[in-house]
C-alpha cells in the first residue's frame, strides 16, 4: 500500500511539473507566435495594398463603407505624417477630395490661401481649384480671388493647369447655365497676347470658350425668333459672336504654333533644361545636342549655341558639330558660324555626319527651298575626291530640289551630275569603315 | 500507453475504414484537378495576403488541402468518441485500476488519433504523388522535396487539433465535442485574420483591435501560419513545430487536469 505521505509528495511532484510544463508551454507559445506573426506580416508593404481589392470579397455597400475609412485612415496618417511644405500640401489635398466631412476639407484646404509660407509653391493652385466658387460652400473664394491668385503663379504648366483645373472644377459642382459660367470664367484667356500660350493643350481652353459662346448667342437668336427675347439680347448676339470667333483664332494660333509645345514636350524640355544645368564638362556637349534638338525658341538655341562656341575647348570637341548642325535653320548662325566650322573640319567622317545632321534637321522644320539651298550650297563646290561616301547623293538631291525650286539651274545640274557620279563611283559609309579598318590592321 | 494506443487503433482494421480510405483517395484525386490554393485566390485580395508572401514558394495542391480536411474530420469523429465512450462503458474503470496512470492513459489516446490521422493524411499524400508521378495526374506536379515538404507542413496543424478535440470530449462528450471542435476551428479562422488585417489597414481601422482584440487573438490557434508561404523557411518551420507542440500541451494539461478531477464512477453519459 502506498503511504498517505508518499501519495501527497506524488501528487506536489505532478503539480510542480505540470506548472513547469505550463510556463515552458506559454514561453513556447508567445516567443513561436510572434515569431510566425512577423513573418507572415513582413512581406506587407502598406503603401502598396489596394483596399479596394482587399475588401473585394464584402457585400458593396459595406465594402464602400471599409474603403472609404481605409482611404481615410491612410491618408490623414500621410497628413500627419507629413513635414515638408510640399508633403504638407499634397498630402491635404489627397484628404480633402477624400473626406466627406465639409469643415475638415475646408480646414485642410484654407490653410493653404493666402498663406504666404506657401507663396510661389509648385501646386498651390489645387487648394484654390479646391475652393473655387462653390455655392454650398459657406467658405468657398470667389472667381475674382482665383484670377488675383492665378496672377501670381509664373510656371507655365502651373498656369494651365490652373486655368484648366478650374474649369473642371466648376463643371464638377452641378451649377445651372455651365456654359455661361465656363465661359465667363475663361474670358480673362483672350485679353493675353496670343504668343504667351507655349503650351499647346490651351487649345481645348479655347474650344470651351468658342463652343460655350456660340451655344449663347444661338439661345440668344432663338429667344429673338420667338419673340422672347430679353433686355440686352442683340448686344449678347454680337458680343458673343465676337467672342467665338476670337476664341477660334486663338485656337487656330495656339495649336499650329511650331513654336509650342504640348505637355510632355514642354516636361522634357524642363528636364533637358535641368540636364543641360547639370551637366558635367564632359557631358556638357551631349546635353546641349539633346536639348537644342528639343528646344523651340531660335533666341534660347541661339544663346545655347554661343555660349558653347565661346570656349574654344568646345569648338576642338567632335560632339559639337551636331550641336551646331542643330542650329541650321539660323541663316546668321551658318554664315557665321557653321559654315565656317566646317570648312575648318578634315576628317571625312566628322564632316559627312554633320551634314546628315544639317540634312535632318532642314527636313524636319519648315525652312524655305532658298534657305536649304543656302544651307547647302558649299557642298557643290566640294572636289569629288573630298567626298567619300554614297551616302552623299541624298543631300545632293535635296540640293537639286532646292535649287529647281529656286529656279538656279546651275546649282541643279551640277548637284544632280554629282549625285550621280557619288552613286557611280564611292562606296557606301559602311564599306569605307571597313576599308579604313583593313589599312589600319595592316 | 502503447497497448492502449494499439487498442484505439484496432479501428483501423475494420473493413469500412478501409473502404472510407478508397473514397476519400477518390475524392482527393478528383479535386486535385483544381488549381492549386495560392491560384485560386486574386493578386492583392485580401486571402492572397493571408496565403503567400513569396510567389516563388511551391504551391499546397487542392488534393492536399482535401487530405488534411478529410483527415481533421475522420480524426474529431474518431477522437470525440474514444474517451467519452471508455467513460461512459466503464472501461475507463477497468484500464485505470490496471498500473496505468490517467497521464499514460490520455497520452495513448492522444497516441492513437494522431496516428491514425497521419496515417491517413500520408496515405492520401502517396495517393496523390503517386498518381502525379505515374499518371500525371494532377495540376501541380510533385516533383521535389520542396513541394514535398509543402504539402506536409499544413498537416501539423493535426497535433494542436486533435488535443483541442480530446479536450473538448473530456467535458462536453462524443457529440459536444464535435460540435466544440468545429465551432473552435472556425473562430481559429475568424481570428487569424485579425493580425493580417490590422498589418493591411491604417491604425484606428478596426475599432479597439489594437488592445482587447489583438489580445483576444492568442486564445485561438492561428491556422494561416500553417499554409502561409513563409513556412517554408527554416526558422518560421521550427517556430511553427514549438507553436504546434505549444498549443497541443496546453490542450492536454487542460485535459489531465480534467482527468484528474473528473469522477469517473458517475455513469452518467
Amino acid at each position: 500500500m502506498v503511504s498517505k505521505k508518499k501519495t501527497v509528495t506524488r501528487h506536489k511532484t505532478a503539480t510542480i511539473a505540470m506548472v513547469a510544463v505550463l510556463v515552458v508551454t506559454v514561453f513556447a507559445y508567445f516567443i513561436s507566435e510572434k515569431v510566425l506573426r512577423d513573418a507572415m506580416l513582413r512581406p506587407i508593404k502598406r503603401e502598396k495594398v489596394d483596399f479596394a481589392k482587399v475588401l473585394d470579397w464584402l457585400p458593396p455597400k459595406a465594402k464602400a463603407e471599409l474603403e472609404y475609412r481605409a482611404r481615410y485612415l491612410d491618408l490623414r496618417q500621410k497628413y500627419d505624417e507629413a513635414e515638408s511644405k510640399e508633403d504638407k500640401l499634397r498630402t491635404a489635398y489627397a484628404l480633402a477630395i477624400h473626406t466627406r466631412d465639409m469643415d475638415e476639407h475646408n480646414q485642410l484646404m484654407l490653410q493653404f490661401i493666402d498663406n504666404s509660407a506657401y507663396a510661389g509653391m509648385k501646386k498651390l493652385y489645387l487648394p484654390y481649384m479646391r475652393m473655387l466658387y462653390d455655392p454650398k460652400n459657406p467658405k468657398a473664394i470667389s472667381i475674382q480671388k482665383y484670377y488675383d491668385f492665378i496672377k501670381t503663379i509664373t510656371d507655365p504648366e502651373e498656369l494651365f493647369f490652373a486655368w484648366k483645373d478650374g474649369r473642371d472644377r466648376l463643371g464638377k459642382l452641378g451649377l445651372r447655365d455651365l456654359h455661361i459660367i465656363h465661359t465667363d470664367f475663361l474670358l480673362p484667356l483672350l485679353d493675353k497676347p496670343k504668343e504667351s500660350f507655349i503650351i499647346r493643350e490651351y487649345t481645348q481652353l479655347f474650344d470651351t470658350i468658342k463652343r460655350n459662346a456660340s451655344r449663347i448667342a444661338n439661345d440668344a437668336v432663338k429667344r429673338l425668333a420667338q419673340k422672347r427675347e430679353r433686355p440686352g439680347d442683340p448686344e449678347l448676339i454680337t458680343r458673343m459672336r465676337g467672342i467665338a470667333k476670337k476664341a477660334e483664332q486663338y485656337q487656330t494660333f495656339v495649336g499650329r504654333n511650331p513654336l509650342n509645345y504640348n505637355l510632355n514636350d514642354y516636361r522634357r524640355l524642363l528636364k533637358l533644361r535641368a540636364d543641360y544645368e547639370n551637366a558635367t564638362p564632359e557631358n556638357k556637349l551631349t546635353a546641349a545636342f539633346q536639348l537644342v534638338r528639343h528646344v523651340r525658341d531660335p533666341k534660347e538655341r541661339r544663346e545655347i549655341a554661343d555660349a558653347l562656341c565661346k570656349n574654344p575647348e568646345n569648338m576642338k570637341n567632335p560632339k559639337i558639330a551636331p550641336v551646331l548642325a542643330q542650329l541650321t535653320d539660323d541663316r546668321e548662325f551658318v554664315r557665321n558660324v557653321y559654315h565656317p566650322y566646317l570648312a575648318s573640319q578634315t576628317d571625312p567622317v566628322l564632316i559627312f555626319r554633320t551634314w546628315q545632321e544639317a540634312y535632318r534637321r532642314m527636313t524636319a522644320v519648315l525652312t524655305s527651298a532658298e534657305q536649304k539651298l543656302e544651307v547647302f550650297r558649299p557642298l557643290l563646290n566640294y572636289p569629288m575626291d573630298q567626298i567619300h561616301f554614297r551616302e552623299y547623293d541624298y543631300i545632293y538631291d535635296i540640293v537639286s530640289r532646292s535649287a529647281i525650286f529656286v529656279n538656279d539651274r546651275a546649282a541643279a545640274e551640277k548637284a544632280d551630275q554629282m549625285k550621280e557620279e557619288i552613286q557611280k563611283t564611292k562606296l557606301s559609309f559602311k564599306q569605307y569603315q571597313e576599308q579604313q579598318k583593313k589599312q589600319e590592321t595592316r | 500507453m502503447w497497448a492502449i494506443a494499439q487498442f484505439s487503433l484496432l479501428k483501423m482494421r475494420e473493413s469500412a475504414f478501409y473502404l472510407l480510405m478508397i473514397v476519400a483517395a477518390l475524392i482527393c484525386l478528383f479535386t486535385n484537378t483544381a488549381d492549386p490554393v495560392t491560384e485560386q485566390v486574386a493578386r492583392g485580395s485580401l486571402f492572397s495576403y493571408a496565403f503567400s508572401g513569396d510567389n516563388a514558394a511551391p504551391s499546397i495542391a487542392m488534393g492536399s488541402c482535401v487530405a488534411l480536411i478529410i483527415s481533421i474530420l475522420i480524426s474529431s469523429f474518431y477522437g470525440s468518441s474514444e474517451i467519452p465512450s471508455d467513460i461512459s462503458s466503464g472501461v475507463i474503470l477497468v484500464i485505470l485500476s490496471k498500473p496505468v496512470g490517467r497521464l499514460r492513459y490520455l497520452a495513448g489516446k492522444y497516441a492513437a488519433i494522431v496516428i491514425m490521422a497521419y496515417s491517413i493524411f500520408i496515405f492520401l499524400q502517396l495517393v496523390l504523388f503517386a498518381s502525379s508521378k505515374f499518371l500525371g495526374f494532377g495540376v501541380v506536379p510533385y516533383n521535389s522535396w520542396q513541394m514535398a515538404l509543402r504539402q506536409l507542413i499544413p498537416a501539423l496543424i493535426l497535433l494542436p487539433l486533435i488535443a483541442a478535440n480530446i479536450t473538448f470530449s473530456i467535458f462536453a462528450g462524443a457529440l459536444g465535442a464535435m460540435i466544440f471542435t468545429a465551432l473552435y476551428l472556425l473562430f481559429c479562422v475568424v481570428v487569424a485574420f485579425l493580425p493580417l488585417t490590422m498589418a493591411l489597414f491604417p491604425d484606428g481601422m478596426i475599432p479597439m483591435a489594437d488592445t482587447l482584440l489583438f489580445g483576444i487573438h492568442y486564445l485561438f490557434l492561428n491556422p494561416l501560419f500553417y499554409f502561409h508561404d513563409m513556412a517554408i523557411g527554416a526558422v518560421p518551420l521550427v517556430a511553427l513545430i514549438f507553436y504546434s507542440f505549444a498549443v497541443t500541451s496546453f490542450f492536454l494539461l487542460l485535459s489531465i487536469y480534467m482527468l484528474f478531477t473528473t469522477d469517473m464512477n458517475a455513469n452518467t453519459r
